[in-house]
């Protein structure tokens, strides 16, 4: 756990320098989030941008390790591969969920100065976890493309593998519908309203499961 | 356990490149150089040494334990240096001693701050703004400051000024001068090896072409300068291998007093590293 750590501060102590590039995001995320016609559409804005913002300043450590050939260098420090992807995992899920938690305060109190009023924290919340969905979901496809093709490359590859799954899924719907094939699209949608913040949590949970095993495959054989 | 270091048969293939059946064995105590060309193997040897990569065929032990099967324990002993490889130039050594201390169980802040100091390195400037030299020291620094026992290093004096590669060599003076470590240093620069390796091992083309002690090799080897009649004279069994150059043939030979006691040569000279290292190469047989 220790050297876990010992990674998790390496990651954080290379993000030192992107510092003032955080707060400049955060300020114009806010302003943009402002600028938004209606207040909900203010605090949707802000906090799901931030969620994005935070999680891809996680991704930006990969680009830090390729540079600097740091994850060969680590490979040479008494841990194992699964120490190194694991504490790669929890760095970047908790800098997405930081976000999320920065983005909700900010949504929360942005809203409250413009309405001068307590808005519903319900909705932030599922803002927040539909964030965390969606962010996590990118990375969970970019981090194995990462590990299989280096942190330039993969940027490009996750968008060929994100561009292949929309295509299936689509293409499922496509032919469900050539086919006269009714997919209770209306129902799926009612329960999953209702169960919302729960399926939320899972799904990120499972994608993320599915991305580490992934990852752990590629990065078992990979030669440095 | 006698050996720092023992490879066994070694062999790792590429697509256009292979390392074929290497070994070597570094006693405690003591400082092997590898010598050998750009592309030779040396980087492939080190990074299978630290099982960065998987070899096909081989065995390679670390104080008599298999790397593969005790890796951890291995590691916590040795200390790397890699000639392209470190941490982001955007973390400063104060920053660098938070991560390790959680790495290494013997991280000893202490000794790395000494380092720090005696390299005359500021620990809160970040390393970008490092010279090569500076750079180097640091790496060194840190591959130090757990207490290894073997220090294996990749090119560490490569893109060194004279001054600074000094410097870095007393340093590996000063780390032997415990008799259980030992140091594994690959360098293409060789005249850094002739002052403080104990054993030279040569590698070409993915092969040892031989594997001696210092002494050895700068005191028994020898260089024959003679014309092409000359060169005619010699026996093919009494030479390693010659070089044509513009005016005489340089004739590696392996023992020059046994040469000299059966030809009659007037200038046999004592070789450096390197000349022995080029008519390996570039020479004929």
């Amino acid at each position: 756990m220790k050297i876990i750590s010992g990674l998790i501060t390496k990651d954080l102590l290379e993000l030192k320098s992107y510092k003032k590039t955080l707060i400049v995001y955060i300020l114009i995320f806010v302003l943009t989030g402002i600028a938004q016609e209606t207040t909900k559409g203010v605090g949707v804005m802000i906090a799901v941008m931030l969620t994005l913002g935070f999680g891809m300043f996680g991704m930006a450590t990969f680009n830090y390790d390729e540079q600097s050939k740091t994850d060969r260098y680590i490979l040479t420090f008494p841990l194992s591969k699964k120490e190194i992807l694991i504490s790669k995992y929890v760095f970047i899920i908790s800098s997405t969920i930081i976000g999320a938690i920065v983005g909700i305060i900010a949504s929360f109190l942005i809203v409250f100065i413009i309405d001068k009023q307590i808005p519903s924290l319900y909705d932030y919340i599922n803002v927040a976890l539909g964030g965390i969905f969606g962010v996590g979901l990118i990375e969970a496809i970019q981090i194995p493309c990462v590990y299989k093709w280096g942190a330039e490359k993969g940027r490009i590859q996750m968008f060929i593998v994100a561009a292949i799954i929309i295509l299936l899924v689509g293409g499922i719907f496509f032919v469900g519908q050539k086919s006269n094939i009714n997919f209770p699209v209306n129902n799926m949608l009612n329960i999953v309203f209702d169960f919302l913040p729960a399926i939320l949590i899972l799904a990120t949970i499972v994608i993320f499961y599915v991305s580490y095993r992934v990852s752990y495959r590629i990065y078992k054989n990979k030669e440095e | 356990m006698n050996d720092s270091l023992e490879v066994k048969n070694l062999c790792k293939k590429y697509s256009e490149f292979e390392l074929k059946n290497i070994n070597l064995k570094l006693p405690k105590g003591m400082i092997m150089g590898l010598i050998g060309e750009n592309g030779a193997g040396k980087t492939t040897t080190i990074k299978s040494i630290l099982n960065l990569i998987n070899i096909d065929n081989g065995e390679i032990k670390i104080f008599g334990l298999n790397i593969k099967e005790n890796e951890k324990k291995i590691k916590e002993d040795i200390g790397v240096v890699l000639d392209d490889a470190f941490f982001s130039e955007y973390l400063n050594p104060a920053d660098i001693n938070k991560i390790m201390n959680k790495i290494y169980k013997n991280w000893d802040e202490n000794l790395y701050y000494r380092y720090l100091e005696d390299f005359k390195l500021p620990k809160n400037k970040i390393s970008k703004e490092f010279s090569s030299g500076m750079k180097m020291k640091l790496k060194i620094a840190v591959a130090l400051s757990h207490h290894p026992k073997l220090l294996i290093l990749d090119e560490p004096t490569s893109g060194l000024d004279p001054v600074a590669r000094s410097e870095i060599l007393d340093i590996f003076q000063e780390f032997i001068q415990n008799e259980g470590n030992s140091i594994f240093v690959s360098s293409h620069i060789t005249s850094d090896l002739e002052h403080i390796a104990d054993y030279i091992t040569f590698i070409n083309n993915g092969e040892i072409v031989l594997s001696k002690t210092r002494d050895e090799l700068l005191e028994k080897y020898g260089i024959v300068k003679c014309s092409k009649s000359e060169f005619e004279k010699i026996d093919k069994n009494d030479y390693v291998k010659f070089k044509v150059n513009r005016y005489e043939y340089d004739v590696l030979v392996e023992d020059k007093a046994k040469f000299r006691s059966k030809y009659e040569f007037k200038i046999i000279d004592k070789p450096t590293l390197d000349d022995i290292m080029l008519i390996y190469i570039k020479g004929e047989k």
